[in-house]
Parts: structure tokens; sequence; C-alpha cells
């Protein structure tokens, strides 16, 4: 057809338009196809974050993990806002035929008691959960506490006194603040910040005496012994930080770590979940894997859909009975 | 020392690490002079793609992405009044004006120029004093942000020209679209409407894009329309004559050392330095009348303080961990998947490494003049096309970037929004320069008050005292907004 | 245009407000400083000093612009993303009365770059 548009003299640049038209027409169309043994076409992951942070960094690199064991590329989607919360119910509205993942942080135990959207572990399809990373109590070096009791008997001794900063109201660094305000008996006084980093840096600064951060967010400056770890809220001790006791070792039974896994919309088939935590499992099981866990600072854990949905629902039954309580603490 | 200098910089005298850097400022120059597409977007989406090269030679690109891309932001802010990225919304204020008269490639030549003199300026301070720099930035609390986006604020008046009340009430409008989402320290929602999209607020970039490339858009068909088959304007001669460059020393090198000080403050970049430089370029300058109406110093002061951020922010970055601007923040996440982990310990014991990274900026800000220089003619002649498929591109780009960047239809709404109020405001002589500082400042000046009271147990007397940066801020706020009254008292 | 104005900022009052200045505290602010400057406004325009200058030319062409690219953003996530942005162009650029031939170039030289740039080089799903 081209090419007796061709013959008739019409002018060359205008066929080469329309050849360009048509082409776009005809991808355009050839765009809609794709049946056969699961996965026959490429996977979306959605990132409930914005590009460079930690939930981003998982994501595309399980990803691309992933891309291999399974033989289709898997690209990443980043949907950041309402903690979480737009990303999580856009994948769950998706159509249930595993073409559309999402990475599943603790938020998804979150967001529904908070109300941001109706959203929890009961109507996802969890797939795996592949790291924890817990939180820890940092304080200036040359800060006059040198253990977590220390600091426990300072806060007790004035309360409101210390002035601890967090990610952000909401934040999962906020609700441990708040666990343990809870398990300790003691009141502080919150500085929310819009991120991690940014309360480190008022923390170097000396404008606040203590804040919750990750463990991998905090390293770098305790290394370089600018600040100090009084305590890893956790039961188990921290790759991280080996010399320095978890609450639970301290007497103290709280520490609610991040994670992060992946979950699918519900209904998905059974055997399309198997086949997905099959690949992740492999994908867990790698070098690169075990490295990127060590840098970041987070723990390599893994458990499989049966076990993560047992966990991923238990947090949001503790979430949904603890925040409610918890925020009227700080009031 | 001098090892350490040599060893950064024959890691970095490799051809593939040069390739890299140059691929990466052309993308960048690419993805900073299109207006649907940022630097930060830039860094981000090719992040991954270095996982698989070596350190040198990711850094090399992204690097080359983040310093080509800010210089390019300020062409089409130049050419068609559209800034390509949020920093260079200063540029088009005296970058457009020069270009109506006639004088775009003096314009492109400057900001190619200037853009160069301003990041080498700032990666200059970067390796000489990073970690001075880096402690003051550090001694910014709650108390004194709200001082720096307080005086920012007051510049609002500065930035509207002769049109001071509607200047104001177009900054109110920014702060009020400002206050919408989640309350940022108590997460009590506002203005929501109950949208879960709205939690977050209403994001700045596509507010941006429509109120400059849309609402641009649609002034100009109003303007011009029936009128399109005008002579293009003219080029001109690109580089600046003598006289010129004797002029813009001094507004050029303000605006670096502001720029870089600003950059190096966390969550303070190009965009709020710009402005802040644009406005001390004028005072200081002996035309202030010209600023905003095609200043040589005004560009100038523009171009260098949105270039000298970078190196503040990656001052900040490297020194501490803790990024300086969003763009720094995605390339802490790219370091540490290369197992380099910026803070303190680098300086110690990667010194070479730093070394690196200050060669490759250098060579990147000189290798994007070279691009801007080589560009400028073409750039300018390639406006020359219909002025219809310019618009449809713009629009295009607009809308499809405002998606990409969260991957949120309420983005491309917003920004539609904003293109339409834009081109009511301006057709009513508003200006929308005050409007911008509403928005960008609004959430830092609010949280950070609010903050800065929580430290300071509710006394506002003593918290607005508490330092010398905060009195200073605050003293400078108040000449800024009593200074002008006077000097019309005076006149008149 | 300043009636607007007033009304906003009225709304603007909502929120609570605890010892320490609460939610509802800046956009309070915003909304009395609204106020003000827009009484100050409306002094200057009642005495007449400057008066508004509010003119629309081409207001047909404008609409039209905007009316089509509402209906291109209502069509959002629709499907058929290429062929949409394609149609769309191409009525843009007939309305503003370039050629066929010239409608057509333009549209699909457009419609390539997006897709190259942002389907194949960022990658983002648009459908």
């Amino acid at each position: 057809m081209l090419s007796r548009m061709l013959g008739q003299g019409m002018n060359r640049r205008f066929a080469v338009v329309q050849a360009l038209a048509a082409a776009i027409l005809l991808f355009a169309v050839s765009c809609r196809h794709g049946d056969g043994p699961y996965p026959s076409k490429e996977l979306k992951l959605i990132v409930q974050a914005s590009p460079g942070g930690i939930s981003d960094t998982v994501s595309r690199f399980m990803g691309s993990l992933i891309e291999k064991d399974l033989g289709v590329p898997v690209v990443c989607e980043n949907k950041p806002g309402a903690s979480g919360a737009l990303a999580f119910s856009y994948v769950a509205r998706r159509a249930p035929d595993g073409y559309t993942l999402g990475h599943a942080s603790i938020e998804i135990a979150v967001v529904r008691t908070l109300g941001y959207a109706d959203v929890g572990p009961d109507n996802m399809g969890l797939i795996c959960l592949v790291s924890k990373t817990p939180a820890v109590l940092v304080v200036r070096e040359e800060a006059p506490w040198n253990s977590f009791e220390d600091f426990i008997a300072a806060a007790r001794k004035q309360r409101g006194g210390l002035i601890l900063a967090h990610a952000g109201t909401g934040s999962i660094w906020h609700f441990n603040a708040l666990l343990m305000e809870q398990a300790a008996d003691i009141r502080v006084t919150y500085v929310p910040y819009g991120g991690t980093s940014r309360s480190l840096a008022s923390l170097l600064g000396g404008h606040v005496d203590a804040v919750i951060a990750g463990t991998g967010e905090a390293i770098a400056n305790v290394k370089a012994g600018r600040l100090k770890v009084l305590a890893v809220l956790d039961e188990s001790r921290s790759q991280l930080y080996p010399e320095t006791p978890t609450s639970h070792e301290l007497g103290y039974n709280f520490g609610a770590p991040a994670w992060s896994g992946f979950f699918a919309p519900a209904g998905v088939p059974d055997a399309i979940l198997e086949r997905l935590e099959k690949a992740f499992r492999k994908g867990f099981a790698s070098s690169k894997w075990a490295r990127l866990c060590r840098e970041r600072g987070m723990e390599a854990v893994f458990m499989g859909r049966k076990e993560f949905r047992e966990f991923a629902l238990q947090e949001a039954a503790f979430f949904g009975r603890e925040i409610p309580q918890l925020l009227t603490l700080e009031r | 020392m001098t090892a350490d200098l040599l060893a950064g910089l024959t890691a970095v005298l490799q051809w593939e690490v040069l390739t890299f850097l140059a691929v990466g400022v052309v993308l960048g120059a690419i993805f900073g002079s299109l207006p649907g597409l940022t630097a930060t977007m830039g860094v981000a989406v090719l992040t991954p793609l270095t996982f698989w090269v070596s350190a040198e030679q990711g850094l090399a690109m992204l690097l080359g992405i983040y310093c080509g891309a800010i210089p390019a932001g300020g062409i089409p802010a130049i050419l068609i009044n559209v800034p390509g990225t949020p920093a260079s919304i200063a540029t088009s204020w005296d970058g457009y004006a020069l270009s109506k008269k006639g004088q775009a490639g003096l314009a492109l030549g400057i900001n190619a120029l200037l853009s160069a003199v301003g990041q080498l300026t700032s990666i200059f301070f970067l390796a000489v004093a990073a970690f001075p720099i880096a402690s003051f930035a550090l001694r910014f609390g709650p108390a004194e942000y709200f001082g720096l986006a307080l005086f920012g604020i007051s510049l609002m008046a500065g930035v509207s020209g002769d049109r001071v009340i509607k200047g104001m009430l177009a900054g109110m409008l920014g702060l009020g679209i400002a206050t919408v989402g989640l309350d940022p320290m108590t997460a009590y929602p506002r203005y929501t409407f109950g949208q879960s999209e709205f939690l977050d607020g209403i994001s700045f970039v596509p507010v941006m894009i429509g109120l400059f490339g849309l609402a641009e858009v649609l002034i100009q068909i109003s303007d011009r329309w029936g009128k399109l088959d005008q002579a293009p304007s003219k080029l001109g001669r690109i580089w600046p004559a003598w006289m010129e460059w004797k002029r813009m020393l001094p507004s050029t090198f303000t605006g670096a050392g502001i720029g870089t000080f600003v950059g190096a403050v966390p969550a303070a970049g190009g965009d709020i330095g710009s402005v802040i430089a644009w406005e001390q370029a004028r005072r200081l300058s002996r035309n202030k009348e010209a600023f905003g109406k095609g200043s040589l110093e005004g560009l100038a002061a523009s171009c260098s303080s949105c270039n000298g951020a970078i190196g503040g922010a990656m001052t900040t970055m490297l020194t501490l961990g803790i990024p300086g601007d969003a763009v720094s923040a995605v390339l802490i996440g790219a370091l540490l998947i290369h197992g380099i982990q910026p803070g303190p310990l680098l300086f110690r014991d990667h010194r070479d490494f730093v070394f690196s990274i200050v060669f490759l900026m250098a060579f990147a800000s000189m290798v994007m003049m070279v691009v801007g220089l080589l560009g400028a003619k073409p750039l300018a002649r390639a406006l020359r096309i219909p002025s219809p498929w310019l618009w449809a591109g713009i629009v295009m780009f607009g809308a499809i970037g405002s998606y990409a960047l969260n991957n949120a239809v309420v983005d491309v709404w917003a920004m539609f929004v904003a293109g339409i109020v834009g081109f009511l405001l301006r057709k009513a002589d508003v200006p929308l320069g005050p409007l911008v500082l509403g928005l960008i400042l609004g959430p830092m000046m609010e949280s950070n008050l609010r903050r800065a009271l929580i430290l300071g147990r509710g006394d506002w007397l003593g918290t607005l005292t508490s330092s010398s940066i905060v009195v200073f801020f605050m003293v400078a706020t108040i000449l800024s907004l009593l200074l002008p009254l006077l000097k019309k008292r005076r006149a008149g | 245009m300043l009636g607007v104005y007033l009304t906003v900022s009225a709304a603007a009052l909502p929120a609570d407000s605890g010892g320490l200045p609460g939610a509802g505290f800046f956009p309070r602010i915003i909304g009395v400083v609204t106020v003000l400057l827009s009484s100050a406004l409306l002094l200057k325009a009642l005495r007449g000093s400057s008066a508004s200058t509010f003119v629309l030319s081409h207001g047909r062409v404008i609409g039209g612009v905007v009316g089509l690219t509402f209906v291109y953003l209502l069509l959002w996530g629709t499907g058929f993303f290429t062929l949409r942005t394609f149609a769309f162009l191409v009525l843009f650029l007939r309305f503003l009365v370039q050629s066929w031939r010239a409608s057509l170039t333009v549209a699909a030289v457009l419609t390539a770059a997006i897709a190259a740039a942002f389907q194949y080089g960022l990658r983002v799903s648009l459908e």
C-alpha cells in the first residue's frame, strides 16, 4: 500500500509521514496481546515511595533479580503519596493476573488505621517478605547518656524535657518512639521532620537530643564517631551494631521494625503466587541481595506467602489496636 | 594530599569514564531543556543503569546529568519563557526579556558561560572548604530555617516589580496552595476534600509546568494570534563583550556564593537560591530598574546561583551523608549501591574518591559549557518553526511530564488548572514570581516555625532571637520590607 | 476577581489550634493577610488609581485550545495512548490553522518522540 502511494508520485516526505503514522497505529494495536504460560509479558512492579529511597532500591534490585528467573522484564513504577496508600489501593484494584505487583512496606499494615485508604493485608495477595529494618535510638557522641538506661532515667527525671526527632507524624519511627514512651513510662517532646535524613541533620546540628531512625540510616555518622547508638529497638541484635544491646535484652518489650515485601492483587491464582514466591526466593538467596542488605543496614529475612500473610495480619492487628491508643498518649 | 589528588584525577582520566560523563551531560541537557523532565527524574531513572558499571563510570554519568540539566533548564527559560527545571525560574525573568529584544544569543551565551562559572566556583568551595560549609549548614535548626524562609517570603515585594499588592496577593495564593495536604506536624488533613490524592499536597513541579508552560502557550496565543508571520527574533552575538563581563562580575559571584550556601542547607536548593540571589543582585546593582527587563546582571546572578547550588548540595551530601536537594538525595542511593557511604568518613578514608567527584563535576560543567555555546545557534534557529508546533510540543510534554513525575493523573490536572489560573493571573497583570516563592517557601516556613516553637516551648521572642543566624535573617527581613518604603518616601 | 479572593480567604479559617500553633494557625494568617491585601486592592481600584486592565483577546481560540486539552485529559487512561495522542495533536494543530500535511507530520513526529522518551526511555506506562 505504501509503495503504491510512492509510486503514484506523491510527495516523498508526506509518504514518510504516513508510514510513521501507520507504524504508530500498528504499534498501538500490537500492544494489546500476550497470552500463554505465565509469565508471557513484562511485569509491572509498583513502588509506594519516590525514586532513590530504600523501598525503591529494594524493588528495583529485587526486580532485576527475579527478571532472570522469570525470563520477562520487570518494570518498576513509582506511585508515591499518602504513606503508600495510593500505590497499595492502585495495585489492589488491578486485574488479578499476576502482571501487576506491588512493593509491600510496613505501611500496608498501617494505612487503614490511619484512614488513608481501605486496604490492608487481608485484601492483598501477599507473596513474600524479604527484609526487616529495626529502629535505633541515636544521640550525639558528646551527649551525657552512655546507655539506654541513662537516657530513660534522664527522661523520667524531666517529663517532656528531652526532645526527640523522627521522620514524621504517622511514620513507623514515630510509632517506635511512642512504643518506647509506653514501655518505659516516660514522656519526651516530639519534633517531626519530613524524612529521617532531615531529623538526623538536626541531631548533628545539636537542635534536638535524640532521633529514632532505621539502623542503616544512622551508620555513616555512627562509624565516624559523631553519633552513638543507645539501643536497637528489636528482639535480636543487629548485624550493623553487634555491640549494642536490644530493647528486649534491656527488659523493655517493644520495637516495631520496618519491613519490605511484595504483593499482588487479591484473587491471583495460588499457582502464580507460588511461581512468584519461587522467583523471589531465588533472588533472595543470591549474594548480591546479601550484599545490598549489608550495605543498607537491612536484615535479610525471608518469609513465604503463607508465613508472610500470617505475619502481616498480625502486624495489622497490632497497629490497629495500638495506634489509636498511642496517639492519645502523645496529647 | 597531592597523592590523593593525583589518584583521584587518574581514576577519572580514562576514556570510558569520560565517555560516560559526556553521555551524561548530553542526556542531562535533554532532561533539563524539556519542560516536562527534571534533573531529579533524569538521575533517578538512570541510576539503575549504573548498577552494572564501575562506581566512577556510573557516577560520571549521573553527575554529568546533574551538571548538564541545570544549565540546560535555562535554555527554554530564555528562548520561550518556559523554565526547564524549577531552578531556572529566575533565569526566565531576564533571559526571556533579552530574547525578546533580539539578544537571545547573548542570553544563551551568558547562561552557558556563567552556569559553568557558578558550578566551578561551588565545586572549588567543595574541594577546599567542604567541612566549614557543612558545619555552617548544620547550624540551621528549625528557627534558622524559618528565618531563611521568612526572608525569602519578604522578597515577594521585590520580585513583584511595581505591582506590589497584586504580587503579595499572588504570594498568598501560593502559600495557600502549599497548605493543602497533611499538616506537616500533626498529620491533620487540610483542604484535602477527603481525597487521598491530596494528602501529600499539590506537587510543585506540575504546578510550575502549568504556570509557566501551559499558561505561556495561552498568553502567546492571546498576544500573537493573527500576527504569527512576524519575522523571527534575531539571535545576535553569543559572546559577551568585555564591558559586559565587567558589569556582570559582581552579581556573578554574589550569585555563586549565595547559591553555594543555600544549596548546602538541606532541603533548600537552586530554586530558592536563585530567587534570593537575583533579588540581592538587584539590591546591590546600580541599575535596579533594568532587573526583570533584560538585565545582564540579573541573568548572571540567576545562572550562577542555580548552578552554585549544585556544589553546595553535593558538599552537604558528601560530608554528612545528608542530601542538600532532591537530586543529591537520589545520588546518595546510587552511591550506596556502589558500596560508597557518603559521610564524614568518606573524606578521611577515601579522599581520592572525593577528588574524583570534584574532577568529574568540574569536567562535566566544562563539557556542558561547550555544549551550551555550540548549541546556542542551532537551538535558537530551531525556534523559527511555526509557533503552533512549539505550542503543541509544550502542552504535550507538559502533560506527560507531569504524569511521569509520580505516575499520578491528579498531577496532570494540577498542571492544567495551574495553567489556566496562571494565564488569567498574567492577563490581570499579576506577577507569578511571588506565587512560586509562596509555593516553595510556604511549607518550609510553616513547619520550621512550629518546630522552632516546640523547641522553644512556645516562647516566640526567645525562639526568634535564639541564634545569631536567626537574628541576622530577622533583621534582613525587616530591612527588606522597610527599605523600599523609606526610599519611596525620600523620593516622593 | 476580588470577590473570589475574599471568599477563599473566608473559607480558610477552619481547623484547630492547641497551646502551640496548630494545623489551622497558618491558613488563618494567610486568610487574614489575603483579606487585608484584597481590601487594599479594592480601595485602590475604587479610587480609580489603577483601573483593572483585564482584556481577553482571541478568547475563542484560547477557549478552543483549553477545551481540546480538557477533553484529552478526560480521556487519560482509557487505552490506545499513542492513537489518542496522535489524534489530539492533529486536531490541536488543525485548530491552530496549520495545513493537513503539517499537522499530520508534526503530530506524528511528536507522538513518536513522546513514545520514545517516556514509554521506552523512562518506562512510564501510558495507556
